[in-house]
């Protein structure tokens, strides 16, 4: 930027240098031609004025030999012999002024070496009356310079011819006095002037062919013939014309008319292709202009010069300001260099690299302390993420292994009940971080499927530990509770009295009786599952309530279902319907429904797999923003054929005992059940009603118990069921018997449940509309 | 100056008392100095057109004050260029020029003045310039039949007289002393310049002739120069920058000042002329319209007494 201005300053001095020195040559050009012309125009005059002197001088010598013709001859030897100048002179008469001469009479002196000769001019071949140098000056009745012309013949000369006319007595013209003269000298001369006034060593070449490149001088005559040109084979052959009008250009054109007409100027045209200025100037007496034509080039070789030198000093001038600034700039730029270098080398990673050395207290000792400062910050600080990386990945280790145990608590050997054909389970999930709040989980006791579908508030660990504990839960409790409601409460109680972190979880919690196809359920807060039956898919009803870890003592309700054969219930968290596409668009309950639409008579493997394909093509890439957990239940049990099927009602009291004892005996008598077995079926059954009889009812309260036995053929078996309108009560949740304490000691019930799970093959409790129902079943 | 026209005249007297030894040699006189008006004969000269056809031509310019009719009168040439109303009137007082090769066909002649002169009357009075060699009988028709009182200055052959202001107009050929004037640097204006032709004066010019006498004697020779000297000017109109380089060795052997762009002027102008009107080309014969043409300026002017016939200048 500095380096521009300053040379741009320079350019316009230098501009201005130039220009001004280019106008002051040209004008000391056109003061110098001028002089040039006037020292010309005096030799000329000089010159042609001692000729015209020479002449009228010898006028009276003519007129008193007028007598004498022939002495006529001496008179113009005499004008030669006077004047060195003159090269020839001849005295012309009249035709038959002298009627014996013949009609042409002209006595003629010239030189011939250092000799004067003399002849009569006048032939047949050469009628002098009719030559410009006789017939002009007579015309125009006054003396008269020829044209000059060149003599080829003789001395190689440019010739000039001065006429005057002699008149006799009368006035009438007689003859006419001339005088030759040489016209070399002004060549010379012009050529001399050419070398010394152009300042230029190179002398013009007589002959040259091309000298329009060089300063010359020229005159043309009154004919505009040139009678001085450095090219000779030009002088008398051409005029200024011949060439001037070839070219397209008009002001030599104009300058040839201005020199005829006998005017001063100078004027820049281009000249044989050269830039040139030509001065002219007219040369009195003669009507001859003289022209100086220098090409601009040579004209201005001194402001070429001098710009030269100015444009030479301005380039070393910026060369030295440039060094100078480049010394200041190192000094400047060097340490930062080296900075340079040291931030490299620390980019690579040697932070213990040196920086460079500051001795000046400027800004480069600041530059110098803050690099020092990053360097040390910078050091400081990778130790600290080495350390972050290095706890990060011990926690990721842990995490790991978190989840590891997570998944482990989770069933995940499908199919989970391989030797059962009445159910088939499938179950997935996939946690968006390393361990998740999402948790489902399923087991079969005494035939009834317990199973519960979870999502805990939240993700990563804090929901995998309540998701542990809800699960941990749901297995402690069921395991002696078949109630879902009861379950449910149980876990809501223990999970929210103690919910430090305010964290709570969706929990869908069923309880499948399998030999009915009979579904309890209840919910606290979770998506509705979706039950398929056939062509007909739809939402479980499901009460919403409250998720569990909300409030304690929340009091939760069991609702019930039927599973026809072939039916199936699909349980899923809302990272499967609220799974997001990357512009934040839902999978949704209608993409989910839609999915199992398309699917006719799948598993439940199946059906999971392609539900997470429907939400791998929505998603289509985009991050996984929830847990996602699916778990589907097909229920397959077709009801057991019936070879025999009979009631037995009674009331709640003792002696009932024994129709009870003849109808069970009756019972197995029907389908020959051998009499050992009869004996103790008859006792597990007793042992069970009489529980009905003695706990079901207050005190005095009279009902009927009513007993349906059931022979089914294919596997022959025999079932009880006992149902009773009393208090709820399901003696399977009773731990079986100590049997080590008193009779008196143990717990109502407690002895006879584990008769009867002694005997039986399965027993089965169910609260159905008020009812207890129990189920004893035994294979045959 | 003089000495050496003096030293031409004596080597050109000497010349022609040395060549008339030589009995088969012809002397071409051309009607004026070296120059592009004959650039077929110096073509003809120069490539050989004489000499293949068995002719020792030798080319042999006047003196500059003289006509060419003066060669042929005394036997120094055989053969001349001269105009048609020359040749005619010179026949008309019996001295029979028989006409071999006509080249022009056309009236090149034009009157300059330094004042207007649009039309002939504007010359009434005048002082005008006029070559003493002859060729301007078609100046003292106008006079004539004008009524115009010209003064004649007869002059040589130079431009000077009018440069100089020592005469009004002057008679000039296009094709030479005209352009001599423009590049004198006159600025001619258009009606400063009368051309002949455009005012009911348009005669043939040039034309190649010998005496009767030798056209009977030696019809064989005559009519192998006639049709040599057609051929260098058919070459001439076909090669004009070889035709220009031939004219301009002539020009300096002759000793003539001039330059290459003047003679090129003169040769495309030459050219022009020796195109005949009707039929569009050059026919290098006499046509007979224009012998009437010049007949009756001739009668008219006295200068014959009675028409010359198409056969007594054309046949001896």
């Amino acid at each position: 930027m500095v380096m521009l201005t300053v040379f741009i300053i320079f350019s316009v001095i230098t501009y201005a240098v130039y220009r001004s020195s280019r106008a002051g040559i040209l004008f000391e050009a056109m003061e110098r031609y001028h002089g040039l012309v006037e020292r010309t125009n005096d030799q000329v005059s000089n010159s042609l004025g001692a000729v015209e002197v020479a002449v009228t001088n010898n006028i009276s010598n003519v007129e008193e030999n007028l007598n004498d013709p022939d002495g006529m001859f001496e008179v113009v030897k005499r004008i030669l012999e006077r004047n060195p100048n003159i090269i020839g002179s001849a005295v012309a008469f009249e035709p038959n002024y002298y009627p014996q001469k013949g009609k042409q009479f002209s006595p003629y002196a010239y030189r011939d070496g250092d000799s004067i000769l003399v002849k009569q001019l006048g032939t047949d071949e050469y009628e002098y009356h009719y030559m410009d140098w006789y017939q002009i000056p007579k015309l125009l009745d006054k003396p008269y310079w020829t044209e000059p012309y060149y003599d080829a013949g003789g001395g190689e000369m440019t010739m000039s011819t001065y006429s005057y006319p002699l008149h006799d007595k009368e006035g009438k013209i007689y003859g006419i006095l001339t005088a030759d003269v040489s016209l070399e000298w002004l060549t010379e001369n012009l050529h001399q002037l050419d070398s010394i006034n152009m300042n230029r060593g190179i002398q013009v070449n007589k002959n040259s062919t091309y000298f329009a490149d060089s300063p010359y001088s020229f005159i043309i005559g009154r004919g505009a013939t040139y009678i001085v040109h450095p090219q000779h084979e030009r002088i008398m052959n051409e005029t200024y014309f011949s060439y001037s009008q070839t070219t397209p250009d008009t002001i030599d054109d104009h300058v040839g008319y201005e020199m005829l007409a006998g005017k001063e100027g100078f004027v820049r045209f281009i000249n044989k292709d050269v830039d040139s200025y030509i001065f002219y100037s007219p040369l009195h007496k003669t009507g001859w202009s003289m022209g100086i034509i220098v090409p601009a080039n040579d004209l201005f070789l001194v402001a070429h010069l001098i710009g030269a030198i100015i444009i030479a000093l301005m380039v070393l001038g910026l060369l030295i300001v440039f060094g100078v600034c480049q010394k200041v700039l190192n000094r400047v730029t060097k340490p930062l260099e080296r900075f340079a270098e040291s931030v490299n080398e620390i980019s690579i990673g040697h932070f213990d690299v040196d920086l460079p050395e500051i001795k000046t207290k400027d800004e480069m000792r600041k530059l110098h302390d803050s690099f020092k400062l990053m360097q040390s910050s910078l050091v400081s600080r990778i130790e600290e993420l080495k350390s972050v990386n290095e706890e990060k990945g011990r926690i990721e280790g842990e995490l790991r292994v978190a989840r590891a145990i997570q998944m482990a608590m989770l069933p995940k050997v499908f199919p989970p009940y391989p030797d059962r054909d009445d159910i088939d389970i499938f179950a997935s999930l996939t946690p968006a971080k390393e361990v998740g709040g999402d948790l489902y989980d399923f087991y079969i006791r005494d035939e009834k499927l317990f199973f519960c579908v979870g999502d805990v508030s939240g993700k990563g660990v804090p929901a995998s530990l309540i998701m542990a504990i809800s699960r941990a839960l749901f297995r402690t409790v069921s395991a002696h509770e078949s109630n879902p409601a009861k379950i449910m409460s149980t876990i809501n109680d223990v999970v929210s009295g103690d919910n430090a972190s305010n964290m709570f979880a969706t929990f869908f919690l069923g309880v499948l009786d399998l030999p009915t196809g009979r579904l309890r359920y209840c919910n606290a807060g979770h998506n509705a599952p979706v039950a398929i039956i056939g062509d007909d898919i739809h939402f479980l009803n499901v009460q919403s309530n409250i998720p569990l870890g909300i409030m304690t003592g929340y009091s939760y309700e069991t609702q019930t279902a039927e599973m026809p054969y072939l039916s199936s219930i699909f349980l899923y968290t809302d990272g499967l319907t609220e799974a997001e596409d990357a512009d934040h668009h839902l999978f949704g309950e209608d993409q989910m429904i839609e999915t199992i639409q398309q699917m006719e008579n799948t598993s439940a493997k199946e059906l999971i797999i392609r539900m997470e394909q429907a939400v791998a093509n929505h998603v289509l890439g985009a991050e996984q923003s929830d847990d996602l957990t699916m778990l589907d239940i097909q229920y397959l049990r077709k009801q057991d054929e019936v070879i025999m099927h009979r009631h037995l009602v009674i009331v709640n009291k003792l002696d009932e005992i024994t129709r009870l004892s003849e109808f069970v005996e009756s019972v197995c008598d029907e389908v020959a059940v051998d009499p050992s077995l009869t004996m103790n079926l008859n006792l597990a059954i007793e042992e069970a009603v009489t529980n009905v009889i003695l706990y079901a009812y207050p005190e005095g309260m009279e009902d009927r118990i009513y007993i349906e036995a059931v022979c089914n053929p294919n596997p022959r078996r025999l079932k009880f069921i006992i149902s009773d309108w009393g208090k709820a009560f399901d003696p399977t949740t009773k731990d079986d018997v100590d049997i080590s304490l008193g009779v008196e000691d143990r717990p109502i019930g407690g002895l006879g449940i584990h008769l009867i799970r002694q005997i039986m093959d399965s027993v089965n409790y169910e609260r159905v509309d008020g009812k207890n129902i129990l189920t004893l079943r035994k294979k045959l | 100056m003089k000495k050496v026209l003096v030293f031409g005249l004596l080597l050109m007297t000497l010349g022609i008392k040395a060549q008339s030894l030589k009995t088969d040699e012809i002397v071409l006189t051309p009607s004026w100095q070296a120059q592009a008006e004959y650039a077929g004969i110096y073509v003809a000269d120069v490539k050989g057109f004489y000499k293949d056809v068995g002719l020792n031509v030798r080319i042999q310019h006047p003196a500059l004050s003289t006509s060419p009719i003066k060669y042929l009168k005394d036997g120094t040439a055989q053969v001349i260029v001269n105009h048609l109303l020359g040749a005619l009137r010179e026949t008309g007082n019996g001295f029979r020029m028989i006409n071999v090769l006509q080249m022009s066909q056309n009236s090149t002649q034009v009157i300059v003045a330094h004042t207007p002169i649009s039309q002939p009357k504007d010359l009434k009075g005048k002082r005008i310039g006029v070559w003493n060699s002859g060729f301007v009988e078609l100046v003292y028709l106008m006079n004539e039949e004008h009524h115009l009182d010209m003064e004649f200055i007869p002059m040589v052959n130079n431009i000077n007289l009018f440069i100089s202001g020592a005469i009004d107009a002057t008679i000039a050929m296009s094709y030479n002393e005209y352009y001599q004037l423009l590049m004198a640097g006159l600025r001619l204006g258009e009606d400063q310049v009368i051309s002949l032709a455009n005012v009911g004066y348009n005669i043939p010019e040039d034309g190649l002739y010998v005496t009767a006498d030798y056209f009977r004697t030696h019809r064989d020779e005559v009519e192998r120069i006639a049709n040599a000297t057609r051929k260098g000017w058919e070459w001439a109109a076909e090669h004009p920058e070889e035709t220009l380089d031939i004219v301009m060795e002539a020009t300096k052997k002759y000793g003539v000042k001039t330059n290459r762009p003047a003679q090129k002027w003169m040769l495309e102008k030459f050219l022009a002329s020796m195109i005949e009107n009707q039929e569009g080309k050059r026919t290098y014969v006499l046509d007979p319209s224009a012998l009437d043409e010049a007949n009756q300026m001739l009668l008219t002017m006295k200068a014959i007494q009675k028409r010359i016939t198409y056969k007594q200048i054309t046949e001896p």
